[in-house]
């Protein structure tokens, strides 16, 4: 029984999915007939990769749903309800970086970019530092929640910072800064930390659950932007160190 | 055989997700003793979508190693080392629109919005909303690595153009926006969208694969805040259209 309520809907997922994917893999042919000519073993593992990729985007989904937002919610709503509201914030600050690091875009942006700066930029590293990033804001978001803030108070200023950091920190850090702040909100992130907003701003009166949700995610956005630059100047300083020691 | 390249480093990446979802199970299961004490039924469903996350995470991983970060690469790599460039311009279009066609997490999202709006903003119309805001921009990005054209050119307008439509929509249409960012950066388009730019600028001997290849992300995420922006703009000058009708 607790079986059929785990795959509610589970079929129907999956060949919404299957629809979805073929669009992609008749271009993929397309582009493979008359420009790349791809030897067969190529071929051969790439539909095995894509087939795993449906299946573990599926699975993948299907968890986040029946196990994180619920246990999200809660969470929010314990302490929202608890006479220690100030709880909510070590609690984000705790959650949203455990909730970044099994962040699957994240490792992937990460791998991409260790490999593509041969290794100059470490994998972990930038996990670590977007994690970090993600913390402090789901951080600050909870302080907003509970003294009910406007969210334009930390949107729009933030957003604004991000652009005059840009101006300092090291162009290779930009991209990857702002593709950070892409991926932090994946799935994991949005569906588990978000329900834990709504959770603790339905319980407060006064909170709107729509508008509330949507000044976490353009935070959670913007967390990794300001925490991934601020390491490209880092890099820079020490850079210019090691150039100054060597001159 | 071929299973076995298939599985090659499966173990590895099994323990990865484990150890990056390992620091949240902790975390939820001391709120769980000391606070939470929800009954058991609830655990139950914990903890079964905690083993669909790690299994379909590891899988998609997987997935992703094989099969999609190198048909993404080498897609990049073939046409940017033709002598046909341009052409990456129309693929990019077309491999946004397909990609985000295959995002699961696009087309949840996209039915979230359709059942909170009782219907009045139809699943479909998200969805292409979506993959028309995210095509142009993927195009407009290829446009970038093709000259070489610096992100900020993209990335400001793009940001200040976000903060001030947002005084003009309806603050759920905001909402709705900022949501399908997140969801239309979900971990199919990252890998595939992230992979092809990269491999492109790697190909291309004046670009720097770092400099030129990340920074697509950001712009996927940009891409639907404005078009369902745009959107919910059109429905509110629809519906002051109509009210003028019915006087």
């Amino acid at each position: 029984m607790t079986g059929l309520i785990v795959f509610e809907g589970f079929d129907h997922v999956l060949l919404d999915v299957t629809q979805a994917l073929l669009p992609l893999v008749i271009v993929f042919f397309i582009f493979q007939v008359f420009f790349m000519k791809l030897p067969g073993q190529f071929i051969k593992n790439l539909l095995k990769g894509m087939l795993l990729v449906l299946v573990g985007t599926t699975l993948f989904l299907q968890g986040v749903q029946i196990g994180f937002l619920p246990a999200g919610r809660e969470i929010g709503a314990f302490f929202g309800g608890s006479p220690y509201r100030f709880f909510l914030i070590p609690v984000g600050f705790f959650l949203g970086f455990t909730a970044a690091l099994a962040e699957p875009a994240v490792r992937v942006l990460s791998i991409e970019v260790e490999k593509a700066s041969s290794g100059y930029i470490r994998k972990n590293l930038l996990i670590y530092t977007l994690s970090l990033g993600v913390a402090i804001f789901v951080a600050l978001d909870m302080v907003r929640i509970i003294y009910g803030l406007p969210f334009h108070y930390l949107v729009v200023p933030g957003y604004l910072l991000a652009l005059v950091v840009m101006k300092f920190s090291d162009p290779a850090f930009t991209a990857i800064a702002f593709d950070a702040g892409g991926v932090s909100t994946g799935p994991m992130t949005v569906t588990f930390i978000l329900s834990m907003a709504v959770g603790a701003a339905t319980i407060m009166e006064g909170r709107s659950a729509v508008i509330d949700g949507f000044g976490l995610i353009a935070l959670v956005a913007l967390a990794p932007i300001l925490s991934v630059m601020l390491l490209g100047i880092v890099y820079r300083k020490k850079e210019g160190k090691d150039d100054g020691d060597g001159a | 055989m071929s299973e076995l390249v298939v599985f090659k480093g499966f173990g590895r990446v099994l323990l990865g997700v484990f150890q990056a979802l390992l620091p949240l199970l902790i975390s939820f299961f001391i709120f769980q003793i000391f606070y939470l004490k929800l009954p058991a039924s609830y655990i139950k469903n914990i903890i079964k979508g905690i083993i669909l996350v790690l299994s379909g995470a590891a899988l998609f991983l997987q997935g992703v190693q094989i099969g999609f970060l190198p048909a993404g690469q080498e897609i990049g790599a073939v046409l940017g080392g033709s002598p046909h460039r341009w052409l990456l311009i129309p693929a990019g279009f077309l491999l946004g629109f397909t990609t985000i066609m295959a995002e699961p997490t696009v087309r949840v999202h996209s039915i979230e919005v359709e059942k909170a709006s009782s219907g009045y903003i139809k699943k479909n119309v998200i969805i292409y909303t979506i993959a028309a805001g995210v095509s142009i921009i993927v195009a407009l990005a290829m446009t970038k690595v093709v000259y070489g054209i610096p992100l900020q050119y993209l990335i400001v307008p793009g940001y200040l153009l976000v903060l001030v439509l947002m005084k003009y929509t309806d603050p759920a249409f905001v909402a709705i926006a900022f949501d399908s960012g997140a969801m239309a950066t979900g971990p199919m388009t990252v890998t595939f969208v992230t992979a092809m730019s990269v491999g492109t600028a790697t190909v291309m001997e004046e670009r720097s694969a770092v400099l030129d290849g990340f920074g697509l992300v950001s712009l996927v995420f940009l891409a639907p805040i404005l078009s369902v922006m745009l959107l919910g703009l059109a429905y509110r000058w629809k519906e002051k259209k109509g009210d003028k009708n019915g006087e």
